[in-house]
C-alpha cells in the first residue's frame, strides 16, 4: 500500500514539472550567411510555424525546445545568429562551450554554399572541437531555383565529417530531424564516453530531472565520481 | 432500637470528626455531577487514599464523563500523570479506552504530556494504541510531537501500524520529522516506518524536515536512503529549504543528491524566489570547502552568462533578463567577496593579478564580457558608418519612400517604372542605414544592463571604494558609444550606470549629461544611493532606544545639540534620528522637523560669529572673522554635520546661503559675479575691469592686494611674485578670478574646510555633485510656494518696458504656465534664490535695500536669450516678437542659465 502512494506520487511529479523535467541540455548553435533561413528553421523548429515577414537577425537570437531523444528529456538551449558579416564579430563570441550547430545554405545560393568553408572553420576553432555539426540544405521547397546540388553537398559533408539533410523551413519538411539528428548524435557520444558532460565548455549540463537517474542505482556516474573522490 | 440508634450516632460522629480532621466531606454526593467534581481536585493531586475512601462505598459511575470537552476521570488522572488514582479507576472498572469529545483516549493524554507510569498502567489494562482522535491522531503522533523517544520505544511494540496516518495523511514520522526529533524519527525508522510515506498533499518525511530546516532529521533521512520527492503540487524539498534560507539543511540534500547543486544555481534566475534567502543559502553551501566555493561562483558565473547572453538576444523580455542577470551577478559578487572558507586563501583579493586560483571563478564570465566588448565595437562602426554619411541616411531613406510613392502612384497611372535595379539599391541602403540606428536603440539598454552587470564584478575583485582598472579602461575605449547610450536615452545613467557615483574619475565624463537631466530625476538617483548603503533600509520604522534620544534643551538648542550629535554615532544618526525637548513629551518626525527649522536658525545667529549676512541680508556665507570664536571650526563641522544630516533625511532647513557658498559645497569654482553677494560694489569694479580696456588707463594694478590683518595693512599676493606682477589687458581674466577667489575663498577656507568635514560625514561629495548650486538650496531648503499675482503686483519695469506692453503680458501669461518648479528656477535666475522674502514680493531684498523685482527691455536680436543681473533682482527681457518666442528663450535661460553662469 504504502509501496504503491510512492510511485503514484512520483509519477506525478513527473507529470506536474511537465516539460521542465529534463535530463540534459545541450547548447545549439544556427550558423550560416545571411538570408539562408536560419531563423526560420528555428521558429519553425520551435512554434511549427514558417514565419513570414523575416527580418535579418540583429545579433543573436535565442530559443529553447525540450525534445525527447532515445527516451532521455532534452533541453535545446539554442542560439541563432545573424548571417551579416557586420554581426560576424559578435556572434563568434557565442560559439564557445556549444555542443552542437546547424550549418546552414541556401540551396538556391550558390555564395551560401561556398562560404560554408568558412563557417566551418570558425564552428571547429571557435566552439568545442568536439562539435557535433549537421549540414543543412534549406529552401528545398525552393526546387526549381536550385544552384547546389544534393550529391554535391553530401559529397561536402562526407569530406568534412559532417551529417547532411536538405531542410525546408517553409514546409517544415526535415526541420524537427535536423535537430534531433544532431542531439541525438550527442547522446551517443556522451554514452560511449566520447563526451563528458562533466567538464566544462561541453555544452552539457545535467538538467533538473537527473535526479530520477539517481534514485535508481547509478552506473557509470557512480563510478566517475568514486574515481573524482580518489 | 436503642443500640441501632446509638451506631448510627457513632457512625455520623465518626463521619464528622473524620470530615472535620480532613477538611473535606467524606461521604461522596449522590448524584454523579456533584461527586465528580468533589473528586476531580484530589485525582489531580493523586491523593488516591481519599479518592479510594469515597469511592469504597458509593454508587458512582467511574466512566462518568464530565465538563465541556466531555472526559472521564481516567482522562484527567491520565493528563495529570496521576498514577495510584488510575490504578484505582481502572480496578473499579474504569474503561481505558473512552473517548472524550474530540476523541481523545487517557491513553492519549497521557501520550501527550509524557507520562510514562500512567502509559504503562493503561497498557497493562489494554488500552487500545491504535485509536485515532477525531484528527486520526494516535498515541504514537502524540509521542512522536513531542519527540518522547524512551516512551514511543515502549509504546511502538503495542502499535499495529507504525505508519497510521492522522486526517491529513500524516504518520508519527511526518511530525516527528517536522519538529525534528532525531531519536524519535530513529526509532520510529527502526520500528519500520515507511520512510517516504506521503501524506495527502504528498509531502514526505524528507519534505516536512526540509521545510522546517530540520537539518540532522534531514541528514537521518537521506542516510537511511529516503527518496528525493516533490509534493502534489511540485514543490521540493530543495525549494522548502531556500524558502526558509536553510542553509544547512541544503547543504545536506546535496551531499546525498550532488545533481541538486545545479537545481539550486538554477534557482538564482527564478524571480519568485526570495533574492536574500537564496544568498543566505549559497552563502552557507559555499562556506563548506574551497571546492565548493569555487563550484558555486564558477557555475553562477555559467548561469549569468547565459542569462546575459539571452538578454542580448533583441526579442527576449528585457525587464525580466535585466532583473534575472543583475540578480545573479549580485550574488555572485556577494559570495565571491565572503571568500572561500580555508583561511589561507583568505588574503589573497584576486586583485593582485589573474593568476590567483580565486580569480578564476570570473573565467565563465569573461565570455559574456568578451561579447559585450564585441557588441559595443559593432555599435562603435555603425556609428562611424552613419556619420561618414551625414544626412544620407535620413535623406536616402527619404528618396526610398518619395520613390515608393512614385511608384505606387506610377503603377496605377501605368506609367513606365523606374529603373527598377536603381530603385532596389536605393531601398537596400536606407534599409541597412535605418538598420545600423536601429541597432543601437535597440540594444541600449540591454547593453548598459551588462555593462551594469560587469562593473559589479569588476569591483567585488577590488578593495572597496576602489575602481578596478579594467573597468576604467573598458569605459575610455568605448566612452564614444557610451555617451551615444546615455545622450539618446538619458534613463540608461540612472538605470544602469549607477558606477558614476562610485568614480569620480568616470563620472566626469557623463557631467554634462547628467546636469542637463531633470533635477527630480537626479534627486531620486542622490537619494536612491545615498541611502543604498544603509543596510536594512526596509527597516525605517524600527521603535528607538531611549538612549539614542537626542534630549535638547530649547533654550541652549545650539550647545545641547552639538554636544548630543557629537555623542552619538554617525551610523546611527543615519538610520533614524529621534528627539526630544527637555521636559516635554512630544517625538516624532513633527519634532524633527521643528529641531532642523529653530537649530538652522540658531547655526545663522549673529550672537556665534559663524556666518554673516550678505549685502541682501538675506542670504548667508561663513564669516572669514569668526575666529573670534576660538572653537569655531568645531561648530562650523557641527553645522555641517547639521545640514548633511538633514539633507541625509530629507528634511528642510530654514537657511538660505549665498551662491557662492552653494559652490563651496558642491566644490565648483567661484566667479567674480559671486563676490556681488557680500561686497556689490566691488563686484561691479571687477565687471568694469572686464568690460573695459585696462591698458592706457594706468591703474598700476599688481597680483596682489592689501588686507587688513589686525589692524595692519599688508600686502598679500594673489599667487608667487605677485606683487611684482603688473595686471594687464591680457592677463586681467586672471587677476579678476584670483582676487574673487581670494575674497570668496581664501579667506574662508579654514571654515570651509571644516563646514565640508561635517556635511561629508553624511554626503559623499560624488553624490552631491550631481547638483548644482540653486538645485543645492532647492534640496536643503525646499521649494518655495509663489503666488504668481502677488509676484506680478510687485514688480517693476524699465528702459521702455511697461505693464502694457505686449512683451510684458505675454511674460506673465508665459510664468503663469510655467511648472511650479520652474518659477522657482525663475526666480532664483533674477534674484539668486528660491526664497519669497516673509511678506511677500513687495519685501524683496537687493543688494542696497528694498529692490523690487524688475523687467528691463533689451533690443532683441535673433536667439539672443534673457540675461539677469541677481544683485539688483533685474530680468533683462529681449523685446521677443512673439509668446512663443519668449517661452522658448526664457525655459532655455532657465534651464542652462546655472550652467552658462559657471562657465562665464
Amino acid at each position: 500500500m504504502a509501496e504503491c502512494s510512492a510511485s503514484l506520487n512520483g509519477q506525478q511529479h513527473e507529470q506536474a514539472d511537465g516539460e521542465t523535467c529534463t535530463d540534459f541540455l545541450f547548447k545549439f548553435l544556427v550558423i550560416g550567411s545571411a538570408g539562408t533561413g536560419k531563423s526560420c528553421l528555428l521558429h519553425q523548429f520551435i512554434e511549427n510555424k514558417f514565419k513570414q515577414d523575416s527580418n535579418h537577425t540583429i545579433g543573436v537570437e535565442f530559443g529553447s525546445r525540450v525534445v525527447n531523444v532515445g527516451g532521455k528529456t532534452v533541453k535545446l538551449q539554442i542560439w541563432d545568429t545573424a548571417g551579416q558579416e557586420r554581426f560576424r564579430s559578435v556572434t563568434r563570441s557565442y560559439y564557445r562551450g556549444a555542443a552542437g550547430a546547424l550549418l546552414v545554405y541556401d540551396i538556391t545560393s550558390r555564395e551560401t554554399y561556398n562560404a560554408l568553408t568558412n563557417w566551418l572553420t570558425d564552428a571547429r576553432t571557435l566552439a568545442s572541437p568536439n562539435i557535433v555539426i549537421i549540414l543543412c540544405g534549406n529552401k528545398k521547397d525552393l526546387d526549381a531555383d536550385r544552384e547546389v546540388t544534393f550529391l554535391e553537398a553530401s559529397r561536402f559533408a562526407q569530406e568534412n565529417e559532417l551529417m547532411f539533410l536538405e531542410t525546408s523551413a517553409l514546409t517544415g519538411e526535415n526541420v524537427e530531424e535536423g535537430f534531433l539528428k544532431c542531439a541525438r548524435t550527442i547522446l551517443n557520444k556522451i554514452d560511449s564516453g566520447e563526451l563528458d558532460p562533466e567538464r566544462m565548455g561541453s555544452g552539457i549540463q545535467y538538467g533538473d530531472a537527473s535526479l530520477r537517474q539517481l534514485r535508481q542505482p547509478r552506473g557509470t556516474t557512480t563510478q566517475n565520481k568514486q574515481q573524482c573522490n580518489c | 432500637m436503642m443500640e441501632r440508634a446509638m451506631e448510627q450516632l457513632n457512625v455520623q460522629l465518626n463521619r464528622l470528626t473524620r470530615s472535620l480532621r480532613r477538611a473535606r466531606t467524606v461521604e461522596l454526593p449522590e448524584d454523579n455531577e456533584t461527586a465528580v467534581y468533589t473528586l476531580m481536585p484530589m485525582v489531580m493531586a493523586d491523593q488516591h487514599r481519599s479518592v479510594s475512601e469515597l469511592l469504597l462505598n458509593s454508587k458512582f459511575d467511574v466512566n462518568y464523563a464530565f465538563g465541556r470537552v466531555k472526559r472521564s476521570l481516567l482522562h484527567i488522572a491520565a493528563n495529570c500523570g496521576s498514577v495510584e488514582c488510575l490504578v484505582l479507576l481502572l480496578k473499579r472498572g474504569a474503561n481505558p479506552n473512552y473517548q472524550d469529545i474530540s476523541g481523545c483516549t487517557p491513553l492519549h493524554l497521557a501520550a501527550r504530556n509524557g507520562q510514562k507510569k500512567c502509559m504503562g498502567k493503561l497498557l497493562e489494562y489494554n488500552a487500545d494504541v491504535n485509536i485515532c482522535n477525531n484528527e486520526g491522531l494516535t498515541a504514537i503522533h502524540w509521542l512522536a510531537v513531542n519527540g518522547r523517544t524512551e516512551l514511543l520505544h515502549d509504546l511502538v511494540q503495542h502499535v499495529s501500524n507504525v505508519d497510521v496516518e492522522d486526517a491529513m495523511g500524516q504518520t508519527a514520522l511526518h511530525v516527528a520529522c517536522q519538529n525534528g526529533h532525531k531519536t524519535t524519527v530513529l526509532c520510529l525508522l527502526d520500528s519500520g516506518a515507511d520512510i517516504n510515506r506521503p501524506n495527502v498533499s504528498g509531502a514526505t518525511p524528507l519534505y516536512f524536515a526540509c521545510s522546517h530546516g530540520q537539518r540532522d532529521t534531514a541528514q537521518i533521512l537521506l542516510s537511511r536512503g529516503a527518496k528525493y520527492l516533490a509534493d502534489k503540487n511540485g514543490i521540493t524539498p530543495l525549494d522548502l529549504c531556500v524558502q526558509g534560507g536553510y542553509g544547512e539543511t541544503c547543504e545536506i540534500l546535496i551531499q546525498h543528491h550532488t545533481r541538486l547543486f545545479q537545481t539550486l544555481i538554477q534557482m538564482t534566475q527564478n524571480d519568485d524566489i526570495k533574492e536574500n534567502m537564496l544568498r543566505q543559502v549559497l552563502e552557507h553551501v559555499s562556506q563548506q570547502s574551497d571546492s565548493h566555493y569555487q563550484r558555486i561562483l564558477t557555475s553562477l558565473g555559467e548561469v549569468a552568462t547565459t542569462n546575459g547572453h539571452k538578454l542580448l538576444s533583441l526579442s527576449s523580455n528585457y525587464e525580466a533578463q535585466m532583473k534575472s542577470l543583475l540578480r545573479i551577478v549580485r550574488i555572485f559578487c556577494h559570495v565571491f567577496r565572503l571568500g572561500p572558507s580555508s583561511p589561507n586563501n583568505g588574503n589573497d583579493m584576486g586583485y593582485n593579478g589573474n593568476k590567483t586560483p580565486r580569480s578564476q571563478v570570473f573565467k565563465p564570465l569573461e565570455l559574456l564580457w568578451h561579447s559585450l566588448d564585441e557588441w559595443l565595437v559593432l555599435i562603435s562602426t555603425e556609428l562611424d558608418r552613419n556619420r561618414k554619411n551625414p544626412s544620407s541616411s535620413s535623406s536616402s531613406s527619404e528618396i526610398a519612400s518619395l520613390l515608393f510613392k512614385q511608384r505606387e502612384s506610377d503603377h496605377s497611372a501605368a506609367t513606365p517604372k523606374l529603373p527598377s535595379l536603381l530603385d532596389h539599391h536605393i531601398v537596400m541602403e536606407a534599409e541597412t542605414y535605418a538598420d545600423g540606428e536601429d541597432v543601437i536603440s535597440m540594444t541600449a539598454n540591454r547593453l548598459s544592463a551588462v555593462i551594469q552587470a560587469f562593473y559589479m564584478c569588476c569591483s567585488s575583485q577590488m578593495p572597496q571604494g576602489m575602481t578596478s582598472p579594467r573597468f576604467i579602461e573598458f569605459v575610455c575605449k568605448h566612452d564614444e558609444v557610451l555617451k551615444c547610450f546615455v545622450n539618446r536615452n538619458p534613463k540608461i545613467i540612472f538605470n544602469h550606470f549607477h558606477f558614476l557615483l562610485e568614480c569620480p574619475e568616470l563620472m566626469s565624463r557623463f557631467m554634462h549629461i547628467i546636469k542637463g537631466q531633470p533635477f527630480k530625476d537626479r534627486s531620486e538617483w542622490f537619494y536612491e544611493h545615498l541611502l543604498a548603503s544603509q543596510p536594512d533600509s526596509d527597516m525605517v520604522h524600527r521603535p528607538v532606544s531611549e538612549s539614542d534620544i537626542l534630549l535638547i534643551h530649547r533654550d541652549s538648542i545650539f550647545r545641547s545639540s552639538c554636544e548630543m550629535v557629537s555623542k552619538s554615532t554617525n551610523e546611527k544618526l543615519k538610520q533614524g534620528i529621534a528627539v526630544r525637548f527637555h521636559g516635554e513629551e512630544g517625538m516624532g518626525q513633527g519634532v524633527v522637523r521643528e529641531w532642523f527649522d529653530i537649530l538652522s536658525n540658531e547655526i545663522i545667529n549673529p550672537d556665534y560669529a559663524l556666518f554673516t549676512q550678505s549685502a541682501d541680508g538675506t542670504t548667508f556665507q561663513p564669516n572669514s572673522n569668526s575666529s573670534v570664536n576660538p572653537d569655531h571650526l568645531n561648530y562650523f563641522r557641527f553645522a555641517g554635520q547639521i545640514l548633511g544630516l538633514a539633507l541625509y533625511h530629507r528634511q528642510l532647513v530654514n537657511i538660505y546661503f549665498t551662491r557662492s557658498f552653494y559652490k563651496h559645497i558642491l566644490g565648483i569654482p567661484v566667479n567674480y559675479q559671486d563676490v556681488s553677494s557680500i561686497d556689490p560694489e566691488y563686484a561691479k569694479n571687477l565687471q568694469w575691469i572686464l568690460d573695459n580696456d585696462i591698458s592706457d588707463l594706468g591703474l598700476e594694478l599688481t597680483f596682489s592686494v592689501e588686507t587688513d590683518v589686525f589692524g595692519a595693512m599688508e600686502e598679500v599676493p594673489l599667487k608667487p611674485g605677485g606683487i611684482s606682477i603688473l595686471v594687464t589687458q591680457d592677463n586681467k581674466a586672471e587677476y579678476v578670478q584670483l582676487v574673487t577667489e581670494l575674497r570668496m575663498t581664501r579667506a574662508i577656507q579654514p571654515q570651509i574646510n571644516a563646514f565640508l568635514r561635517g556635511f561629508h560625514t553624511f554626503i559623499p561629495p560624488s553624490l552631491i555633485q550631481l547638483f548644482d548650486e540653486y538645485e543645492l538650496e532647492l534640496l536643503l531648503s525646499g521649494m518655495p510656494e509663489i503666488d504668481v499675482q502677488d509676484w506680478c503686483r510687485n514688480t517693476e519695469y524699465t528702459s521702455g518696458y511697461d505693464p502694457q506692453e505686449p512683451v510684458i503680458q505675454w511674460f506673465w501669461e508665459v510664468v503663469k504656465s510655467l511648472t511650479q518648479e520652474e518659477r522657482v528656477l525663475l526666480l532664483q535666475f533674477v534674484t539668486g534664490s528660491s526664497r519669497v522674502p516673509h511678506g511677500g514680493f513687495a519685501y524683496l531684498m537687493g543688494g542696497s535695500g528694498l529692490q523690487k523685482f524688475t523687467v528691463a527691455a533689451v533690443p532683441y536680436t535673433s536667439n539672443l536669450l534673457p540675461t539677469s543681473s541677481t544683485c539688483i533682482n533685474m530680468l533683462k527681457l529681449p523685446e521677443y516678437p512673439s509668446k512663443e518666442v519668449l517661452k522658448d528663450r526664457l525655459l532655455v535661460a532657465l534651464h542652462c542659465g546655472s550652467y552658462g553662469y559657471t562657465m562665464a
